[in-house]
């Protein structure tokens, strides 16, 4: 992720940090992005968190059903990299 | 409601072979859509006003952009052409803007192309793909993924069965023998659907439509038609919806096509109980599910009992449904993006120019998770009214 996407996307992601919310839906994905493969397979969720519905992924191997309640935390978003900044995003945690 | 004195005809298609087509660049593909549509209207090339083509992905796997140029090059008259994108709804979004130019009074006759080369590109092709989902809100995700939660969501709510869903690649395989441009000509079995890798719960490998190359081109006009047996576009629609899956109202319908649905229908007159044949968009077996409750043809919840009965199937079809996706339909087919909405209408009309069995079809096309669909009908006219070139 380049330097500006990931100053511009930590802003959205930043606010929903340690918010608790709800499992809407769930599938558990074996086949990811090519930038993710070393989290596969990892549960793609729709939540819903402080009265917003958002997209997540879920912690790395663990399912996730509806209704299972859950709190986002930070991920790394990619390999960690020499050559450009560490950059974190959210997934979501069961409580 | 379609102007009086306005009639969209379509007068000539083509449908290249669909497939991995490593002999056949995106300008070979596009250019045998144009040359042979054009061929097959009985035109001659300066009787196209303009162009429109439909392509998503040319720029990241082909680093070929301003598609536009490249095809109205083909044409000696160089007529003006532009290049339309809506993701896997290019094609559709295409037939859309054409049909509204010619209604407009600005053109006559304009040839749609529809083209991709998706299988030696030098992109990842997911990540490619993924361009056409919410990029930071649905980051993480794939298309399978999305249209997981689709599927999940309607199994919890109708208690669609797994099977249902087989029973879709399965019919969609079926037909697709029969169909010489399709990519995959071959039967599978329910059971065989089942056995495939997972992708994402519930939808396996068998679950989901191919990577293609491929292109489709169709010629509409207000001014020209074959004396007998015109086939008229007599309704399209377009909707949107949120590009976000989870910004949508409901996770178990698409509101685009219920919408370009309504649209389409209200322009031609006519209902779902009026539709003998549909080629709708299944880049994913759920995708076809929701379709036949979206367009119509059954109430939420009940597509699978007709899909398990195989009342949408050429051999088995019932009066109460419409065969579905009589080409393979993306599945077997296959599903180059930009040229499947092109696709789709040239099918149709070449099926209706052939067969007494059917005289009014529907396509539907989507574009993303269903941020983006398009419908259009089309009707065999038995007329010899036309005004012939």
């Amino acid at each position: 992720m380049k330097p500006a996407d990931y100053w511009r996307q930590s802003k959205k992601w930043s606010s929903y940090l340690f918010k608790e919310g709800v499992v809407v839906q769930s599938t558990f994905q074996y086949v990811v992005p090519s930038a993710q493969e070393h989290y596969a397979p990892y549960s793609f969720l729709v939540l819903s968190v402080a009265n917003e519905t958002i997209e997540v992924m879920g912690v790395p191997g663990e399912k996730f059903q509806a209704g299972d309640r859950v709190r986002l935390v930070l991920r790394r978003t990619a390999v960690i990299s020499t050559s450009e900044p560490i950059s974190y995003g959210l997934k979501a945690e069961k409580i | 409601m379609m102007p009086e004195n306005k009639k969209i005809h379509i007068v000539g298609s083509h449908i290249t072979q669909f497939g991995e087509l490593w002999d056949r660049s995106l300008e070979d593909l596009a250019y045998e859509a144009t040359t042979q549509c054009i061929t097959d209207a009985d035109l001659q090339p300066k009787g196209i006003d303009a162009i429109f083509v439909a392509n998503m992905t040319a720029s990241q796997f082909e680093t070929q952009a301003h598609l536009g140029a490249l095809v109205s090059d083909f044409l000696p008259h160089h007529p003006p052409s532009t290049r339309v994108e809506a993701a896997c709804a290019s094609g559709g979004v295409a037939i859309v803007q054409a049909c509204q130019a010619l209604l407009s009074g600005l053109y006559e006759t304009v040839l749609v192309v529809g083209v991709e080369k998706m299988t030696d590109g030098s992109a990842d092709a997911a990540t490619v793909l993924s361009a056409a989902a919410h990029q930071s809100a649905e980051y993480g995700s794939t298309f399978p993924g999305l249209y997981a939660l689709l599927a999940q969501a309607h199994m919890q709510k109708y208690k669609t069965p797994r099977s249902a869903l087989s029973m879709i690649a399965a019919k969609n395989h079926g037909h697709g023998i029969s169909n010489k441009k399709a990519q995959f000509r071959r039967a599978i079995t329910p059971e065989a659907v089942e056995k495939t890798m997972m992708v994402s719960e519930p939808l396996r490998v068998l679950d989901c439509s191919p990577i293609s190359d491929g292109a489709a081109a169709v010629i509409l006009s207000t001014t020209r038609s074959k004396m007998n047996n015109s086939i008229q576009i007599i309704g399209f629609g377009q909707g949107q919806d949120s590009l976000q899956l989870s910004k949508r109202k409901s996770l178990t319908s698409l509101q685009s096509t219920k919408d370009a649905a309504q649209n389409a229908y209200r322009m031609a007159n006519q209902g779902p109980e009026s539709i003998d044949v549909a080629e709708v968009h299944d880049c994913f077996s759920i995708a076809e599910l929701l379709a036949m409750e979206d367009l119509g043809f059954c109430e939420p919840g009940k597509a699978a009992a007709a899909v398990l009965k195989e009342k949408t199937s050429v051999a088995k079809n019932s009066v109460a449904f419409p065969v579905i996706n009589h080409s393979g339909g993306l599945k077997a087919c296959g599903h180059p993006v930009g040229a499947t909405g092109v696709k789709q209408v040239a099918y149709l009309y070449e099926l209706l120019s052939s067969s007494t069995n059917y005289s009014t079809g529907l396509t539907h096309n989507v574009g993303g998770s269903g941020a983006t669909a398009v419908v259009t009908i089309v009707q065999k006219v038995n007329s010899t009214k036309g005004t012939q070139q």
